[in-house]
């Protein structure tokens, strides 16, 4: 895969398998905006990027303005998941409907 | 312990996998691998009244990087860059990078560690906490010297920016602390500037320890880089007979990277008579002959140079499952003629001679730390399969010549020394600044 200047958003960028495959991305110049719900965590993976000469490896930019950011963009790298306690997932259809939502919904939401 | 902490599952497991490079100690060990800085803060509440360790990857050969007795932190999963200037080469990094990714980095845009120990799989944590010394120590003294900064989590003092002017104490307690002093949450380093990756090894064989003199005191001068492997079998006049390796930069401006791909593994652990007193001398009679027919100046990248036994992947299963223990000392200069050629005599005589002995003088450069143990005179390191008594009673004997000769001990290669063994190697050691929820197996051994 050529992914040199290919633009790239990391959804869960705080994954550890986000992580690893952000800075082989990174390495190769591409250019990545990272999301994901600690605003610290992503920070620290974004400073890591931009040392790896990823000058632009975004944390935490705003879902609407990513697009705008990266002026198209060609992959989503979809890296997080919620594991849930099993018990309460069968007793509660709530419990895994959230769970489910967060996992394969969300991102599209 | 908080009631999150309750609530939350322990971030400690056990695992009865976990050795250290000499693979002699075995037992369960608790340990926790955070992936980010601030779960540290958390990890003391889940370890209740348990002391902690932070270790790296464990490179370290005997127990100071265990803490059986308490939990450990295995810090390999914070391993971020945070900050490198490739215009003044300061390098700042979380303390679980590895000097191989660290290489990665900065060799490409003309940088280089200011010192590296003979393997690159270590991180930052760890050399700090060794204070480790390189094949440049004549010129560069050991790592500590060229640390700028650090951060440090103590229980009783919360997260800490530490430079050599904030807090000398703490910050002489902590290089070549062992771990002890806090957990070190990232390192900030002057790295040095190299033209290119390679360099000009000048390879002499020579035939006596009296040769080695000469030839050290002499490379010392005009070479950045001076180590000697050593034939340990050979006794009588060719005792220390070996190969004396000298080398510097060469500017070519050709920055190739290093493999860490493409390594030869030791599939299982080799069985233990593979490497008996045949097999070794087998060895070392063929190395002494493929360097001899290489002597004379080549160039070399910096892998094969710095980093040979990184070439095969877990060379140290070759010993078998019973593993080995590493003896590394350090001798005065006023003693190091006499006291090193009784060692090697000793050594050759019980034939229980190493796979591995390299012998190089330390420059004057002082080394900061509280426990450091590089100092001004030679030092002599070398591998034994572990045997029970009959290897524990060589390595006594050599205790006794090192107590003898003023020197020390490593506590980066050791899993036996004694208390009185470690308090002469470090007579400042009651300074120590050490954090009271820290313990390792080796304190506990040699201080407690
Ligand atoms: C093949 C080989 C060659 C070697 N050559 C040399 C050499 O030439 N010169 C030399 O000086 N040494 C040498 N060593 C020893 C090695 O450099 C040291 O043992 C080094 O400290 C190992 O680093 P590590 O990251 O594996 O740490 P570990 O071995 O896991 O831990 C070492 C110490 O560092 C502490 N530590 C680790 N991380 C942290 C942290 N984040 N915060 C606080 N404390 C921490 C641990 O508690 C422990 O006390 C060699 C080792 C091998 C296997």
């Amino acid at each position: 895969m050529n992914i040199e200047s290919e633009r790239i958003v990391i959804l869960g960028a705080g994954s550890a398998i986000a992580r690893a495959t952000a800075r082989l991305w990174a390495a190769r110049g591409a250019r990545l905006v990272l999301v994901g719900r600690d605003q610290d965590r992503l920070n620290a993976v974004a400073a890591d990027l931009v040392a790896l000469d990823c000058a632009s490896a975004d944390a935490g930019v705003e879902l609407a303005k990513m697009v705008e950011t990266l002026g198209g963009l060609d992959i989503l790298l979809l890296a997080y998941g919620v594991l849930g306690d099993q018990t309460e997932l069968e007793r509660d259809p709530s419990a895994a409907a959230t769970l489910i939502q967060t996992n394969f919904t969300s991102a599209a939401a | 312990m908080t009631a999150k902490a309750a609530s939350a599952p322990s971030p400690f497991v056990e695992r009865s996998d976990l050795v250290s490079w000499g693979r002699v100690s075995r037992g369960v060990q608790r340990v926790a691998r955070p992936g980010f800085r601030d779960e540290l803060s958390g990890l003391p509440s889940h370890a209740g009244d348990e002391s902690l360790l932070a270790i790296g990857p464990r490179r370290s050969y005997g127990d100071s990087c265990l803490n059986r007795a308490g939990a450990v932190v295995d810090m390999s999963g914070l391993d971020r860059f945070i900050a490198f200037d490739a215009a003044t080469g300061v390098l700042r990094a979380e303390a679980g990078a590895s000097l191989s990714e660290i290489l990665r980095l900065v060799v490409p845009k003309g940088w280089f560690p200011p010192t590296t120990p003979g393997t690159r799989f270590v991180t930052l944590g760890g050399v700090v906490a060794n204070d480790v010394h390189g094949k440049n120590h004549h010129g560069a003294g050991s790592l500590g010297r060229h640390v700028r900064a650090f951060g440090l989590l103590r229980s009783d003092r919360g997260a800490l920016t530490v430079t050599p002017e904030s807090d000398p104490a703490l910050f002489a307690s902590t290089i070549g602390g062992l771990g002890l002093t806090g957990v070190i949450e990232w390192v900030e380093l002057q790295l040095v500037k190299i033209g290119g990756a390679h360099l000009d090894v000048e390879i002499v064989p020579y035939d006596n320890l009296d040769d080695f003199w000469s030839l050290a005191d002499e490379s010392a001068r005009s070479f950045e880089h001076t180590v000697a492997w050593l034939d340990c079998a050979a006794g009588g006049a060719g005792t220390g007979r070996g190969i004396f390796s000298r080398a510097n930069w060469i500017d070519d401006g050709a920055y190739d990277l290093h493999d860490d791909k493409s390594w030869k593994r030791i599939p299982l652990e080799a069985p233990g008579f593979a490497l008996n007193r045949f097999t070794v001398g087998a060895f070392n009679k063929l190395y002494h002959r493929v360097n001899s027919a290489k002597a004379g100046t080549h160039r070399q990248h910096y892998a094969p140079f710095f980093y040979p036994l990184d070439a095969v992947h877990d060379w140290n299963r070759l010993y078998g499952r019973r593993g080995m223990l590493q003896y590394q000392c350090v001798i005065p200069r006023e003693n190091q003629r006499d006291a090193i050629a009784e060692m090697l005599r000793v050594i050759a005589a019980s034939g229980q001679a190493s796979f591995l002995a390299v012998l190089k003088t330390f420059g004057d450069l002082p080394s900061l730390g509280v426990l450091s143990f590089p100092r001004p005179g030679a030092t002599l390191a070398l591998d034994f399969p572990f045997r029970g008594e009959t290897t524990l009673n060589l390595l006594a004997r050599l205790d006794a010549m090192v107590r003898e000769a003023n020197g020390a001990l490593y506590p980066a290669k050791d899993g036996r020394m004694s208390r009185e063994m470690f308090r002469r190697s470090f007579p400042r050691w009651e300074q120590l600044l050490k954090d009271p929820a820290l313990n390792s197996d080796f304190w506990t051994r040699v201080a407690q």
